[in-house]
């Protein structure tokens, strides 16, 4: 939630004469402290709202009945936040019992849902969670149905992204990892290190993270039901997935709730995983205790990426020696916070938007190198600088960004949506955009490289298993073609022609062409095509070359 | 004159308080776990053998009756919301009655007393939300709350409230006017300042900030 609504919910709250949870969950910065003790201080101008009549009454009655009893004592062990969260505790658990009410008066007049309504059923029962605590199991079974390796994590997981997961099984015992909204760090007491990550962006997702589980079957090509089943005592309904490239898997889906506990792989090499949720409850939130930053005493905190919050621009120029750059004209998107990335000398700037929970972070920094995009970007032009983009930044899928270079300085923009990072990236400086479209460009290699699809469509699932990874890389792809084209029997030890003789000059998502830098090279340009799966996971395949014209 | 008692809530301290209730921590001595099981068993023997059922009752209802309003408003003022002030107000008495019942001390100034555990209360929260969050400074804050029961403090503080409330532009005052000092909610707000929603929700966060930019500067 960002700081402007954060803040007027706050107001709300005194309004409404209810405590506010940042009064006993903290996890807010001194930004946002010093404005709330802003609002209370005007707040006093106003008469105190006094009591219901009887208070009084009941003030002596509850102090009696406590002084009186003999476990006063233990009682009042209870913390204050035990009992914020106790209290948050029963609601959800009267929310939840709401939503199996509401979703079982839907069954009983519209029957049960269908497999095809599986999908809708489950974004809209998860839509109603709004955190969940639960006990994963992983288990991953050979051929010949010994389970190999067993491994068990405790989550806490909330609707913003919020997370703790500790590791239960022997081999990480202890590890924990968390995402408060403000800071991310891993606690290792193996090597006895706390490694502190900033919050965002955040590449970490755990095994069987609901949010993505749900979201990944949305994007399904089918989904089937073949069975039921009942499971730890719950009833469930079994599906079998296809997803949009890889092999088929199944899930088991609570038919109370409509969410997922259970997910079993195929069989791909001799190995099957099973991972299921032995334990899952719902709850309002995740206690705030487990998201407190707490060094273990003789533990060793190791920064990684550390970010140093500031409170105004001049501040982050101090620091960073230059003034950032602030677009016009963003629309609903107020700048809500600053910082300069300590290790790199960037200022990080993220915009906001007044409404909606959307995010958009500019980077800012003095250009080290000439530029060079990364190998899996597409290649588009910003005010006539070449600019990487990704819709994977920082390995994140979903997570979209824009970087260039410019008059000495480089520049990212990350958020979601490529359409409003395409309008920021145009508002800093007033120029023009040009993101390629997919498919537009006709690839006509003067020589033609033949492939067999089926041969393709078994790599790309080889590759949806987490083999052969270089095949998402247009470059890696071109290089081993061209040293194979220079040794066709084969390459021994060190490739001919290295990695950064080659220069990917055009990517549009689906083709890419790439150009080698090299005197040994037989081919001058390399065109490269995904055929199977046109986003992100699909591999390249190539389709021709361009030969080098000798001068002689 | 100096007057000692137990405070229940701190885990590992004696709270030791003047009647000017300025109140200071020292660690406890080592005999802390013998003391605690003393403090225990002597709870449990109190408790268990009061002669007296319905004269503590008596005491415990007129003690209530005598000071809650007062009470309830010095903590009111300090969270600004009164299912808190509720809570804390009810945690200040059982916690000074049962100190009353089992203490070898007596305290002459009850009212003092009450406030400084109230005041502990809303301090010791204070200081676990400082330990969850990073980069809070709740001391800096707390540093300019007014002095405990001190009149005239309130005073000069609402003075300089209203002093900054005048510096601000029409609109970031009126927007404070109407969301803080009346209560109204954003709809209404928007309706009365002839704005959308979100520009009323952008107006009242930059009006908050500068105001606390002009209070600090005061």
């Amino acid at each position: 939630m960002n700081r402007i609504k954060r803040l007027s919910k706050y107001i709300d709250c005194l309004n409404n004469e209810e405590m506010p949870k940042e009064h006993i969950s903290g996890g807010y910065d001194k930004e946002m402290e010093q404005l709330m003790y802003t609002v209370r201080t005007i707040k006093s101008l106003r008469d105190p709202v006094m009591p219901d009549e009887g208070y009084e009454k009941n003030l002596a009655n509850f102090v009696k009945e406590n002084t009186n009893s003999n476990t006063y004592r233990n009682q009042k062990k209870m913390t204050d936040l035990e009992s914020y969260v106790k209290k948050r505790l029963i609601t959800a658990a009267i929310t939840v019992a709401f939503v199996i009410m509401a979703l079982a008066t839907v069954y009983l007049l519209n029957g049960r849902l269908g497999s095809d309504n599986i999908v809708k059923a489950m974004e809209q029962a998860y839509n109603k969670v709004k955190a969940y605590h639960g006990i994963i199991e992983t288990a991953e079974i050979n051929g010949l149905g010994e389970i190999v390796y067993v491994s068990r994590q405790e989550v806490w997981a909330d609707t913003e992204g919020k997370y703790f997961v500790k590791q239960l099984d022997e081999g990480t015992e202890g590890v924990i990892t968390i995402n408060n909204g403000f800071n991310r760090w891993q606690i290792r007491p193996d090597i006895k290190k706390v490694y502190m990550f900033a919050a965002e962006p955040d590449p970490y997702r755990f095994t069987f993270d609901l949010r993505e589980e749900i979201s990944d079957i949305t994007k399904a090509q089918s989904v089937k039901k073949i069975g039921q089943e009942i499971l730890l005592n719950r009833e469930t309904d079994i599906y079998e997935i296809t997803p949009d490239g890889g092999l088929p898997y199944k899930i088991w889906v609570d038919t109370n709730t409509d969410l997922p506990i259970k997910k079993e792989t195929a069989i791909y090499n001799a190995l099957l995983t099973k991972t299921y949720y032995t334990e899952l409850e719902f709850t309002d939130e995740i206690p705030a205790e487990l998201l407190i930053y707490n060094k273990p005493e003789g533990f060793e905190v190791v920064e990684i990426n550390p970010e140093q919050l500031v409170a105004t621009l001049q501040e982050a120029k101090e620091i960073a020696g230059f003034m950032p750059e602030i677009p016009n004209n963003i629309g609903d998107y107020v700048l809500s916070r600053i910082a300069v990335l300590t290790n790199s000398g960037a200022i990080k700037l993220t915009f906001s938007h007044i409404d909606k929970e959307k995010e958009i972070t500019f980077i800012q920094e003095k250009a080290k190198d000439k530029f060079k995009a990364a190998s899996d970007a597409v290649i588009g032009l910003v005010n006539n600088n070449i600019a990487e983009i990704l819709n994977n930044y920082q390995g994140i899928p979903g997570l979209r960004s824009i970087r260039w270079q410019q008059a000495d300085m480089e520049y990212t923009v990350y958020g979601k949506d490529m359409d409003v990072l395409s309008e920021f990236a145009k508002a800093v400086f007033g120029g023009e955009i040009y993101l390629p479209e997919k498919d537009k460009t006709e690839l006509k290699p003067q020589i033609e490289v033949p492939y067999d699809i089926e041969t393709e469509k078994n790599e790309q699932k080889s590759v949806d298993a987490g083999h052969s990874p270089w095949r998402l890389d247009p470059v890696f792809v071109a290089q081993v073609f061209v040293n194979l084209l220079i040794s066709p029997e084969g390459i021994e030890g060190e490739y001919e022609i290295p990695y950064e003789n080659i220069e990917l000059i055009k990517n549009d998502g689906v083709n890419a062409v790439v150009k080698i830098n090299h005197e040994k090279s037989i081919a001058e340009y390399v065109y490269l095509k995904r055929l199977v799966r046109q986003d992100d996971t699909g591999i390249w395949t190539v389709i021709g070359y361009d030969p080098v014209v000798k001068n002689d | 004159m100096i007057y000692k008692g137990i405070n229940d809530n701190a885990d590992v301290r004696i709270l030791i308080f003047e009647i000017s209730s300025e109140v200071f921590y020292e660690v406890l001595p080592k005999s802390y776990k013998n003391y605690k099981l003393w403090e225990e068993n002597e709870w449990m023997r109190k408790m268990t053998q009061t002669p007296d059922q319905k004269s503590k009752n008596d005491y415990i209802e007129s003690f209530c009756k005598e000071n809650w309003e007062e009470l309830y408003r010095f903590i009111y003022y300090r969270v600004q919301n009164r299912e808190e002030a509720e809570d804390i107000t009810q945690e200040a008495f059982e916690k000074t009655i049962y100190q009353n019942l089992n203490s070898n001390v007596s305290v002459l100034n009850h009212k003092n007393y009450l406030k400084t555990i109230a005041l502990n209360i809303i301090r010791d929260r204070f200081r676990k939300i400082k330990a969850r969050a990073m980069t809070i400074d709740i001391e800096e804050v707390k540093g300019k709350e007014p002095a405990d029961d001190d009149f005239a403090d309130l005073v000069v503080e609402r003075y300089r409230v209203e002093e900054a409330l005048s510096k601000l532009t029409i609109d970031q005052r009126k927007v404070l006017e109407y969301r803080i000092l009346k209560g109204y909610s954003i709809k209404e707000t928007a309706q009365k300042m002839n704005k959308k929603e979100n520009a009323v929700k952008v107006l009242q966060f930059r009006a908050v900030k500068a105001m606390y930019k002009l209070m600090s500067e005061m």
